[in-house]
């Protein structure tokens, strides 16, 4: 997988859901819900920033058969995921001539 | 009679609304498979389970059905994505010209010695293939891998590369795309780019 991630929109949404719940692991639908973003367009963005390194990912502890529903997959991000997307919401920040944000 | 109209349209529409809806889970089930296939075969079960996980959160029919849409265009989007980094086999794109021109060079550059090669490679049986497949079957969903069609291989090259990649050879294969193949030879990085090359020089 390529490390080249492209500052979208949508990414720096997900990338600062991340930043604003730094501890917390999040599912799939979780982050959709509080990026607003549909399935389609989250999963690429998912894809593109765990092979980068960015985000890491684990299955939810449990027998799904106990569960009684399939596993969630849990998100988190990475150290360098967050010095990165510090770097890129400063280099946002700069380029909309605002202050920079403070995660 | 426009009562009777109305009263038949009543319960007809509830009747067919009914009917739908209970076709929505079987639809939204149909429609993850169906984005979960054009994966690569080693993140098919992932993305099923996490996909499957994910519908089971959003709530009523609608919205599950609405979201395994979303994962059609996800499948879609990733398998794009993954096109340009791993290395596949179109059956649609390979010239067979090209593949004697392709091949032999890369070959014989990369590898001092093809015997030993040639000693390596049918050494070890890891590939199933019946008799119309070329490289044989992903052995994880089955699907064929007929790069070639032995009928119609009038130079000759679909024998001359049977040479390097027969059922002997230590190859995996596994689904990249739709109708694309991932060939790699284990632990042999230069036949990665020999076929690399023939995808990559086919147009």
């Amino acid at each position: 997988m390529g490390t080249e991630i492209q500052p979208t929109a949508q990414v720096l949404k997900v990338l600062g859901t991340f930043l604003n719940n730094p501890k917390e692991e999040l599912s799939g639908a979780e982050i959709s819900k509080l990026t607003r973003l549909k399935s389609g367009t989250l999963y690429p963005i998912l894809m593109r920033l765990e092979g980068a390194k960015w985000l890491e990912s684990e299955w939810e502890t449990g027998d799904p058969k106990v569960l009684g529903r399939p596993r969630r997959r849990f998100y988190s991000i990475t150290a360098l995921g967050a010095r990165s997307a510090r770097a890129e919401f400063r280099e946002f920040d700069i380029a909309l001539g605002r202050p920079a944000w403070n995660f | 009679v426009e009562l009777l109209v109305k009263l038949l349209v009543a319960i007809f529409g509830k009747l067919l609304a009914d009917d739908l809806k209970a076709w929505f889970p079987r639809l939204t089930e149909l429609l993850i498979n169906r984005a979960v296939r054009q994966l690569p075969c080693d993140l098919q079960e992932r993305y099923a389970e996490e996909w499957r996980a994910f519908v089971a959160e959003i709530p009523g029919e609608m919205g599950k059905l609405l979201c395994a849409f979303g994962f059609l265009w996800a499948g879609w989007r990733l398998s794009t994505e993954l096109r340009i980094k791993t290395v596949g086999i179109s059956t649609s794109s390979i010239n067979q010209q090209n593949v004697r021109n392709i091949v032999l060079p890369e070959v014989q550059a990369k590898v001092a010695k093809p015997s030993v090669t040639q000693a390596y490679l049918s050494s070890s049986v890891v590939i199933p293939v019946d008799e119309d497949s070329f490289l044989g079957a992903c052995p994880k969903c089955g699907r064929r891998v007929g790069c070639f069609d032995p009928t119609s291989d009038a130079n000759g090259h679909y024998s001359h590369l049977l040479k390097y990649l027969n059922p002997n050879t230590s190859v995996e294969i596994r689904c990249a795309i739709d109708g694309d193949f991932v060939v790699k030879v284990k632990d042999l990085d230069f036949f990665t780019d020999v076929v690399l090359g023939l995808d990559g020089n086919a147009q």
